[in-house]
């Protein structure tokens, strides 16, 4: 569910002016992406949800400091991403496939390779792992560019870096995850074949 | 070239080219096995990476949380609370600060212990007191300088009691020094060409009695008082002497 920033300026308005609607309809409109990457961040989905939860509650709680010179979701990302840093410093999460196993899409993007569903369930455990092996960094840049679809300035903003140190990251990050899908993808093929 | 290819390729991904760019790409990538390979591998990443997530609906965990939390409120309720807790903010500093002006500036009104006194608040504070017990004790001492010269009867027995004949040299002397009793009240008695001095206790029950030793009573005779202050015990000091000139 997508939203121009005038319809998002003015939810926003009616959940500040207490509108419990528009604060449904605000959680709703955003919770999907934020959720999917706080899972791809944190591979667990019961953190995801969690902090998914507490973000929403803060920003809730807050909508009347909100910037309007800036996108709602650029605050509400950071705030999220905040809540993650701090829920990983207090437990470093583990990689768990049976957990990612329940990772479902609900639609396969149109260039998708056609894999049939079980191909396709082990391809997201890998990539799963594949993403839990790359730098925080890394993989905060290549789920927030590929999956979430923001720009470079916008990522270089909400990280505080340069645009060229965020391309080089993502560049890194590609090549890794490349790798280790591969590796993953050699190593099923050997137990297959076993 | 490898590296430009490379570099191209990443720029296809990072969404930086044109369409005739990455038409452009594309056909040399096909020319190039290895370079094939890679950009299907990281379409295929991409593409996965694309997919949409199903998450779980938190709308009404949030809500609920948010509502125990604060609640929804209007613009107007929501100022309120802000200007609330503003206002209890600034009350709060300005205790703390009028309360800190106070323990500098009246350090014994905002001290809730007691202090030590330093000694000479301590000397004040005794002489002060002194003061005013002599100044009660002069206002409650009356003086009359009159009835024992119309009484030589009275005069002798006054004479003769035990209490006044302790009196040290009481006949001779212009001042009396009475040692024994805390305080002494001297009197000077004034007569044309002598001068004679009678002492009287304070203590009861001779507070109120002036007797004149060795005064003709058949002459006239001016009489002043001149109240002394004396400690016993005490060496003369300048408290004394400044209680002895307030009581002048």
């Amino acid at each position: 569910m997508t939203m121009t920033r005038e319809d998002e300026r003015i939810l926003i308005g009616q959940a500040a002016a207490g509108d419990r609607a528009a604060a449904a309809m605000f959680i709703k409109t955003h919770q999907q992406s934020l959720y999917a990457y706080l899972l791809r961040m944190s591979g667990r989905p019961d953190v995801a949800e969690d902090i998914v939860q507490e973000a929403f509650v803060r920003v809730l709680s807050n909508l009347d400091r909100f910037n309007p010179r800036y996108r709602f979701s650029t605050w509400l990302f950071t705030i999220a991403r905040r809540l993650y840093i701090n829920a990983m410093q207090k437990c470093r999460p583990a990689y768990d496939s049976d957990l990612v196993g329940g990772w479902r899409g609900s639609g396969a993007a149109p260039d998708a390779p056609v894999l049939d569903t079980e191909a396709q369930e082990t391809a997201r455990d890998a990539l799963g792992r594949a993403l839990m092996g790359l730098s925080e960094v890394q993989r905060e840049i290549i789920v927030l560019f590929h999956q979430q679809d923001w720009p470079i300035a916008l990522i270089a903003e909400h990280l505080g870096m340069p645009e060229g140190t965020v391309k080089s990251h993502l560049h890194r990050g590609r090549r890794r995850l490349r790798e280790l899908m591969e590796a993953a993808e050699s190593y099923e093929s050997a137990e297959v074949r076993r | 070239m490898k590296g430009d290819l490379e570099r191209r390729i990443d720029a296809l991904f990072d969404r930086e080219l044109d369409s005739a760019a990455r038409r452009e790409v594309i056909g040399e990538v096909r020319h190039d096995a290895g370079a094939c390979e890679e950009v299907a591998r990281t379409q295929r990443i991409v593409s996965m990476l694309r997919e949409p997530v199903e998450s779980p609906d938190v709308t009404d965990d949030v809500l609920a949380r948010v509502d125990r939390r604060r609640g929804f409120l209007t613009p107007r309720l929501r100022r309120m609370v802000t200007v609330g807790r503003l206002a209890a903010a600034l009350g709060l500093v300005a205790i703390v600060g009028v309360t800190a002006l106070a323990r500098r500036w009246w350090p014994e009104a905002t001290t809730l212990t007691p202090q030590p006194a330093p000694i000479t608040a301590v000397v004040e504070s005794g002489r002060a007191d002194a003061a005013d017990g002599l100044r009660t004790l002069m206002d409650s001492v009356d003086v009359a300088i009159t009835p024992v010269l119309d009484r030589p009867a009275s005069l002798a027995a006054l004479l003769e009691s035990p209490r006044m004949s302790d009196l040290p040299a009481f006949e001779s002397a212009t001042r009396v020094r009475f040692v024994g009793t805390p305080m002494l009240v001297q009197a000077d008695l004034v007569e044309p060409g002598s001068v004679h001095t009678a002492g009287f206790d304070l203590a009861p029950p001779t507070t109120r009695r002036v007797v004149f030793i060795g005064i003709d009573p058949s002459r006239p005779l001016v009489a002043e008082m001149r109240p002394v202050i004396r400690v016993d015990g005490l060496r003369e000091t300048s408290r004394e002497r400044r209680v002895a000139d307030d009581a002048r």
